[in-house]
C-alpha cells in the first residue's frame, strides 16, 4: 500500500514538472513566434523602403538628371 | 522476520511522512494561489504590469501602380519623435542632447517642450530619417519614445502629379486617383491582445480577439510613366519656346481606349492679360484642377475631320466633287456670311478642303447638310457628352442649343468654332479615325482589346478608313507639313481657334490657341496625341501645325519607339541605304 502510495506521488509529481516544461516550452515558442513577426515585419518594411528607393532612382526624371550630370562632366 | 516487520514498518512511516509533506505543501501552495488571486498585497499590487495589451498594426495604404507596375505613389513605415514633458528632468539637457545625436536645432526642442509642460505628448519632429531613428532606439530616455505613421512616397516626383493626387495627414486621398480610390486603397488596421508576462514578455495571442491587419490593395492604372515624362517634357519645352499660357496633352491608345498620359501645365507670364489660371496650384500642384477634363476650348479646324467624315457618309459631298471654293477673297454664304481662308486657292475637290483646312469649302457643305444632321454629327462622336473617365471635374463641353442653332452657327461648327470641348472629348472622337469608326470608352486601368466597351458607332468602317487617309495627307501635302515625321506615317490634323474674350466681347485679334491632333502608324495605330498651347507668342508662332504639331509628333516618335513599334519601311530602307 504504502510503495504503491509512494509510487503514486513521485509519478504525480514527474507529471506535473513535465506539464510545467510544456507550459514553458508553449510560453518560450510564443514568445519566439513574436520576435520573429516582428522580424518577418521589419523586413517586409525594409523591402518596401527599398523597392521605393529603387524606384525613385530608376524614375525617367532621376534618369536624366544623371545623364545631365554626365554630360557636364564630360564637357568639363 | 523481526527485523523484516521493523523495515516494513520504517518505510510505511517515511513514506507517510512524505506523503504528508507533499500534500502539506501542495495545500499550502494552493493556499497562496487562492490568497494572491483574491486578496493580493498591496505591495505586489503598485508593481505588478497589466497580464494584458493591446497593439494595432498599422494597415499599408494600397500602391498606385503604373501600367506596366511602376510604382506611382507607395506608403512606408516612419517614425515621429515625440516626448512626454511631465517626465523630463532637464529641458534643456534633454534638448542639448537631442539637438546634437539627431541634428536638430535644441532651440526649438527646448521651446517644444517647454510651451506644453503639462502635456504629456509633444511632437518633436515629425518624421525621422532611418538614421535617427536608429540614434533614438540607443537613448535610454524615459520621456521620449518613436511613434510609427505612414509616410506617401511618390517615386516620380512630379511626373503625372495632378493626376495622382495626394492624401492628406490622416493619410486618405485629397485629390486625384488617391482620392477616387480611397476606398480601395485605404487598409483596416488590426488588433491584437498580447498576454505578457512580468518582464513583458508576449507570453500568449488569443486568437478569438485577434482582428488580423488588412493592406490597402494596389491600384493599376493605364498611365506609362516613361510616356506621361515624355509628354509633359516636351510640351513644357513647347510652352517654354512660344511664351504660352499653358498646354495640355493627352496620349491614348485607341485599340483600347486607354489613357497613356495626360499632363496640364500653366504658365504665368508677367505682362499679359486673361490668362489660364488655377488658384489651387498655388497651395498645390497636386490639387490643381485638371484642365483635360475640366476646361473646354474652341478646337478650330480639328474639329473639320468629324464633319467631313458624317458628310462624306451621308453623300452630301464626293471626296474628288470639285467645289467653288474662292480663288482670292473670302467666300460668301447664301445667307451672307463672309469667310476667310488662310489661303484661297480656287474651285478645290472635297479632299482638298481637309488637307488644305479651307474655311470656305467647310462653309459650303455645312449648308448643304441640315442643322439636325450636323447637330446629330455632333453628337455621335461624343461632343456634349462627358466621357465618364472618372476624373472629378469633367464637363460635358458647350454645344448650341437646337433652339439657338442658326445659319451663322451651322458654319461656324464646321470650322471647329460656336463650339468647345474638352482634350478629352477630342481624344475619344478622334480615336474613331484610329479604329473602324467606332468611339471607345476612355479609362484609366488597364484594359485590352477584347474588352474595351464601344460607346457608339461614329461612322462606317470604311470612311473612318478613307478619314484616315486623307489626313494622312494633311501631313504630307497640307496644313501638318511641319509635324511630319520620318519614322512613322502619320495622320492629323492642325487647329488654331482665336482665343475667346471671358467678358464676352468677342475674340482678340491676335491672340490664338493651337492645337494638333494626330495619329499613328497609319495602318495599324497604336497611338493618339492631342497637344493644345494656349495663347502662344504670335511674335514668335501661332499656326497649330507650327506650335503644337512638332510637340505631337515629337510625342508620338518618342512613345512608339518605346512601345517596340516598327517605324516605317521607307524610313528603315532610308536608314540601311545611309
Amino acid at each position: 500500500m504504502a510503495r504503491k502510495l509512494l509510487f503514486s506521488i513521485l509519478l504525480l509529481s514527474f507529471a506535473v514538472l513535465e506539464l510545467l516544461a510544456v507550459r514553458q516550452g508553449q510560453i518560450n515558442t510564443v514568445h519566439e513566434m513574436t520576435k520573429m513577426h516582428h522580424s518577418i515585419d521589419r523586413q517586409n518594411e525594409t523591402l518596401n523602403a527599398l523597392s521605393i528607393q529603387i524606384e525613385t532612382v530608376c524614375s525617367p526624371m532621376h534618369i536624366q538628371q544623371e545623364i545631365a550630370s554626365a554630360e557636364l562632366i564630360d564637357d568639363n | 522476520m523481526t527485523t523484516s516487520a521493523s523495515t516494513t514498518h520504517r518505510i510505511t512511516t517515511t513514506a507517510i511522512f512524505i506523503a504528508i509533506l507533499v500534500a502539506g505543501m501542495l495545500c499550502g501552495a494552493l493556499y497562496k494561489v487562492v490568497l494572491l488571486k483574491i486578496a493580493p498585497p498591496a505591495a505586489l499590487v503598485n508593481s505588478s504590469v497589466p497580464l494584458n495589451s493591446t497593439s494595432h498594426t498599422i494597415a499599408k495604404r494600397g500602391n498606385i501602380i503604373d501600367c506596366r507596375g511602376r510604382i506611382l505613389a507607395a506608403s512606408r513605415i516612419g517614425y515621429s519623435l515625440f516626448a512626454d514633458p511631465s517626465l523630463v528632468e532637464d529641458e534643456e539637457k534633454l534638448a542639448l542632447e537631442l539637438g546634437e545625436k539627431l541634428h536638430l536645432s535644441p532651440a526649438l526642442i527646448e521651446e517644444k517642450i517647454r510651451s506644453r509642460s503639462q502635456s504629456r505628448y509633444v511632437i518633436l519632429e515629425p518624421l525621422l530619417t532611418q538614421q535617427q531613428v536608429d540614434t533614438v532606439r540607443t537613448l535610454q530616455h524615459r520621456c521620449i519614445g518613436l511613434e510609427e505613421r505612414l509616410v506617401r512616397e511618390y517615386p516620380h516626383g512630379d511626373v503625372g502629379g495632378a493626376l495622382i493626387g495626394f492624401v492628406g495627414t490622416e493619410h486618405s486621398g485629397l485629390a486625384g486617383f488617391e482620392n477616387r480610390y480611397d476606398d480601395r486603397l485605404t487598409g483596416k488596421t488590426g488588433t491584437l491582445i498580447h498576454q505578457r508576462d512580468s518582464k513583458r514578455r508576449t507570453i500568449w495571442v488569443s486568437p478569438e480577439q485577434y482582428l488580423p491587419t488588412n493592406d490597402g490593395k494596389d491600384v493599376q492604372l493605364s498611365i506609362d510613366v516613361v510616356i506621361q515624362d515624355i509628354a509633359s517634357t516636351r510640351l513644357m519645352e513647347a510652352i517654354e519656346q512660344y511664351n504660352a499660357g499653358g498646354g495640355r496633352i493627352v496620349v491614348a491608345n485607341p485599340k483600347t481606349g486607354e489613357i497613356l498620359a495626360m499632363a496640364d501645365i500653366l504658365n504665368p507670364r508677367e505682362g499679359w492679360s486673361q490668362q489660364p489660371s488655377d488658384p489651387n496650384r498655388a497651395l498645390n500642384p497636386r490639387l490643381g484642377r485638371n484642365r483635360c477634363v475640366t476646361d473646354p476650348y474652341e478646337p478650330g479646324s480639328t474639329f473639320k475631320p468629324f464633319v467631313w467624315s458624317v458628310a462624306t457618309e451621308l453623300g452630301v459631298a464626293e471626296v474628288d466633287e470639285v467645289l467653288q471654293t474662292p480663288s482670292s477673297q473670302p467666300y460668301r454664304t447664301t445667307f451672307g456670311r463672309s469667310i476667310r481662308d488662310a489661303h484661297y486657292y480656287g474651285p478645290s475637290t472635297w479632299r482638298k478642303v481637309l488637307v488644305k483646312s479651307m474655311n470656305s469649302g467647310m462653309a459650303i457643305i455645312a449648308e448643304r447638310l441640315s442643322h439636325e444632321q450636323l447637330q446629330q454629327a455632333v453628337r455621335q462622336f461624343g461632343f456634349g457628352e462627358r466621357t465618364l473617365v472618372g476624373l472629378g471635374g469633367e464637363t460635358s463641353g458647350i454645344i448650341t442649343s437646337p433652339e439657338n442653332w442658326s445659319d451663322y452657327t451651322q458654319t461656324s461648327v464646321s470650322m471647329g468654332h460656336e463650339i468647345a470641348v474638352t482634350p478629352l472629348q477630342m481624344i475619344q472622337g478622334f480615336c474613331a479615325f484610329a479604329r473602324d469608326g467606332t468611339v471607345p470608352q476612355l479609362q484609366f486601368t488597364p484594359a485590352n482589346e477584347a474588352d474595351v466597351y464601344i460607346v457608339r458607332k461614329a461612322v462606317t468602317p470604311k470612311v473612318a478608313a478613307l478619314t484616315r487617309q486623307i489626313l494622312g495627307e494633311v501631313m504630307t501635302d497640307g496644313t501638318g507639313k511641319r509635324a511630319q515625321s520620318k519614322m512613322y506615317s502619320l495622320f492629323g490634323k492642325s487647329g488654331t481657334a482665336q482665343l475667346p474674350r471671358t467678358d464676352g466681347k468677342g475674340y482678340f485679334e491676335d491672340r490664338y490657341i493651337s492645337s494638333f491632333i494626330a495619329g499613328a502608324p497609319i495602318d495599324s495605330p497604336s497611338v493618339v496625341v492631342l497637344c493644345v498651347i494656349d495663347d502662344p507668342d504670335k511674335s514668335i508662332a501661332h499656326y497649330g501645325g507650327v506650335v503644337a504639331g512638332p510637340v505631337a509628333r515629337d510625342v508620338i516618335e518618342s512613345s512608339l519607339q518605346y512601345l517596340g513599334v516598327s517605324p516605317s519601311t521607307e524610313y528603315l530602307a532610308q536608314v540601311r541605304n545611309d
